[in-house]
């Protein structure tokens, strides 16, 4: 997972991470680094900084269909995602994210 | 670090045993007691057999501590009276209170014989518990063994205990060396080979074919899941203690310089090139008890693809991956080889399939997957005519699920979505994560929540993704909204999201407490629509979403602790139970609950949920919740009732104290 440091996740924080879930889902963000690293791109690019919030409570994002997921995200005023996923991430689902 | 490592187990090790303060012989103590027990009448001499220096420090346990003097003074009196009987022969007999003062001197000794047999007891309980484990760990240590993942949980566990200042820091550094260290002892595959390489040599051009068989390295069989039943229980999704803390750290170089060897040298015993030898000097570098180690006996029950590496062809090459594009976990998987059956059916059936970009995705397919595995779940996907533009994105967003491992699990969890009339394109495309669980957890998970009464249907076609939160919070939530009356059963299932957010009883009390109560409770779609517009309007206003006027000082951080991990919402009955034992519950349920001389349903909507101080409206079942987990650690009552009333309820400074003086009195 040393991969997420390009998105300024430390590596403090990336072993928090690690700690965080079990080994076979780390295993998941290994293998398919090249998913991960595409939605993460896509939401570095809509200004959102706290990726590491986003891996550990909603890591099924990690994993979504990068087109469905902005289709999702591009509902909303650009602003108002940010704002979501930086201060609600744990109710994206409610704004069917 | 190996030496701080060292020192923080012998810490450990130490504490296991129980230090004894006194500078007494127990022992000895014990011998009286027993002498006593068996003749009654060394009763009356045991004192003379205690020097003066035991007694003071005997006495010394006694308390007030203003009493010692007297009874030591006392004891010494008696001892020097029964010294005279003895040495004169005469017996002056003792006073019932002298008799008393020996015998309250005799239950000291007892006492501490008592406690020292407790102790012993605990400190060989404390010891078969910890202390074997850490001299277990201590012994690998020492004699350079290969430490397990328990190893690793328990060193984790011991630097978070005893070092308290820069613990991460020390995790880390631990950990980088406790990778190396490992993976200096692991056997590397062209160390590891129980069966000695055939080498075939062929006169004409002395060319040389190596056929050995690797076998696995023990990084891969640690990646691989556990054991089918421990499969069941595991949610993907769940937080849970992670014990390898980065991959073992590989040097690189040597690694390089043997993979040079391998395949740019054959390796002919009896010519002895340079290259040779410094593989030699490298198995040199291997304790032989490492390698007579078993290797992890879960590789037993795994289901890993017999892979070869061809030495002749560099395979990544062939498909025009370099080793430079791939991260340590699929280098890791590399030592393991590529399987040749996988590699071929990528390069006939896979190749246009994957994303070309996808390096590590593809390496580890060609690791950990085999053509009948492959052939199987693509017969499946031709069977249920699935999509070619479905099993692209599966290839891609999902690669794991065409290892061998995983061989069924594709088709178990899609006949289980299946009986819930799932449409499999769809699902793959919102919730991909689903068919990251074992069947076996999908199924439990799915039939938990269907016993608390969701339509498992309607959740597959209308939120899919509710099922990659984790069960337990999902059953937490469901418990609360029955608890707050809130139907689960509606119509509209987009709602249903609401399970899933990790605070929901701290939303609908907050709900409550704006007055939003008779139109909260019963509606599921209300509950939700509240939340997206308490979050639009924080938003638009630049405010925290849940939190407000909640000041520093009104926070206590040991609370909050014990509330966040033990917080649940009482039901009528436990809220019931509670007021029965305190008066002070009596108190609020009869001033400062609504009162409405109506029967409407919105008064007794407001009744059950609310209390009233002044203007402000307390959630009725937040204070409940809250105290009950205050007064379970001793809280004093009106303390613990005062911190419940005001929990995160966003009252000014004034309402604040005025609450504080009704309840607190000052």
């Amino acid at each position: 997972m040393n991969y997420l440091e390009k998105y300024n996740i430390k590596k403090e924080e990336i072993t928090k991470i690690k700690k965080h879930f079990n080994k076979d889902i780390v295993n998941k963000f290994n293998v398919m680094e090249y998913q991960v690293c595409k939605v993460l791109d896509y939401l570095s690019s809509l200004g959102i900084k706290n990726l590491k919030d986003i891996i550990q409570n909603r890591p099924d994002i990690c994993f979504m269909d990068l087109e469905l997921l902005k289709s999702k995200t591009e509902k909303f005023d650009k602003n108002l995602i940010k704002f979501i996923f930086e201060n609600e991430v744990d109710n994206l689902m409610n704004f069917d994210i | 670090m190996k030496q701080y490592i060292l020192n923080i187990i012998n810490t450990a090790i130490n504490e296991c045993k129980i230090q004894n303060s006194n500078s007494y012989d127990t022992a000895f103590l014990k011998e009286i007691v027993n002498k006593v027990s068996n003749n009654q009448d060394y009763f009356y001499e045991y004192v003379l057999d205690l020097n003066s220096d035991l007694l003071k420090e005997l006495i010394d346990k006694i308390e007030p501590e203003n009493k010692r003097e007297s009874f030591l003074a006392s004891i010494i009196y008696l001892k020097n009276l029964i010294e005279i009987n003895k040495k004169e022969e005469v017996s002056i007999p003792l006073s019932k209170n002298q008799e008393e003062i020996l015998y309250e001197l005799f239950e000291l000794i007892k006492k501490i014989v008592e406690l020292d047999n407790y102790n012993e007891k605990e400190e060989q309980k404390k010891y078969k518990k910890y202390g074997q484990k850490y001299k277990a760990l201590m012994e690998k240590l020492d004699n350079n063994r290969v430490l397990s993942i328990e190893d690793y949980d328990l060193i984790d566990e011991l630097i978070n205990k005893y070092e308290k200042e820069n613990t991460d820091k020390k995790l880390n550094e631990a950990f980088d060396y406790l990778n190396t260290y490992n993976y200096r002892l692991l056997p590397k595959k062209d160390e590891l080979q129980p069966q000695e390489p055939e080498i075939e040599i062929s006169e004409a051009n002395e060319e040389v074919i190596v056929t050995g068989i690797n076998e696995p390295d023990e990084n891969i069989i640690n990646d691989l899941p556990e054991t089918a039943e421990q499969k069941i229980d595991f949610d993907i999704f769940k937080p849970q203690s992670f014990v390898l803390e980065e991959e073992p750290k590989k040097n690189k170089k040597r690694k390089k310089k043997a993979e040079k060897i391998i395949n740019e040298e054959p390796i002919i015993e009896e010519v002895k090139t340079n290259d040779t030898k410094a593989i030699e000097e490298e198995q040199l570098e291997i304790p032989t008890e490492v390698i007579e180690e078993p290797l992890n006996s879960e590789i037993e029950n795994e289901i890993l693809p017999e892979n070869s590496v061809n030495n002749d062809i560099d395979p990544l090459s062939t498909i025009g991956i370099s080793k430079e594009n791939l991260n340590d976990y699929s280098l890791t998987l590399l030592d393991n080889g590529i399987n040749n059956s996988a590699l071929s059916y990528y390069n006939q059936n896979l190749k246009s399939l994957f994303i070309s970009d996808n390096y590590n995705g593809i390496v580890s397919l060609l690791c950990l997957s085999d053509e009948e595995t492959l052939t199987d779940i693509f017969n499946y996907f031709n069977e249920i005519n699935l999509k070619e533009e479905t099993i692209k994105d599966l290839l891609n967003r999902a690669t794991e699920l065409f290892f061998t491992k995983n061989k069924e699990s594709f088709k178990d969890n899609a006949i289980l979505a299946l009986n819930y009339n799932a449409n499999l394109e769809e699902l793959i495309k919102n919730n991909i994560t689903y068919f990251y669980n074992s069947p076996e957890y999908n199924k439990n998970k799915i039939n938990l929540l269907e016993n608390t009464g969701l339509n498992i249907n309607l959740i597959f076609i209308n939120k899919p993704q509710l099922l990659a939160i984790g069960l337990d919070k999902l059953l937490k939530n469901i418990d609360i909204l029955k608890k707050y009356n809130i139907n689960i059963n509606s119509e509209d299932y987009e709602s249903i999201s609401i399970i899933s957010s990790p605070n929901l009883n701290i939303m609908i009390d907050t709900f409550i407490e704006a007055g939003f109560s008779s139109y909260l409770i019963g509606e599921l779609k209300n509950v939700r629509s509240l939340i997206i517009k308490r979050i639009f309007y924080a938003f638009k206003n630049n405010l925290s979403v849940w939190r407000e006027n909640i000041t520093n000082d009104r926070i206590n951080n040991e609370y909050e602790e014990w509330i966040k991990k033990e917080r649940k919402v009482l039901s009528d009955e436990e809220i019931n139970y509670l007021i029965s034992d305190y008066a002070e519950l009596e108190y609020l349920e009869t001033s400062k609950r609504p009162a409405f001389f109506t029967d409407a349903s919105s008064a007794s909507i407001r009744r059950k949920y609310e209390f009233k101080f002044g203007n402000n409206i307390i959630s009725r079942y937040k204070v409940y919740s809250i105290f009950n987990v205050l007064i379970n650690h001793s809280v004093s009552t009106r303390e613990a009732l005062f911190y419940a009333i005001t929990y995160n309820s966003n009252l000014i400074k004034n309402d604040y104290d005025l609450i504080k003086k009704e309840i607190l009195g000052k």
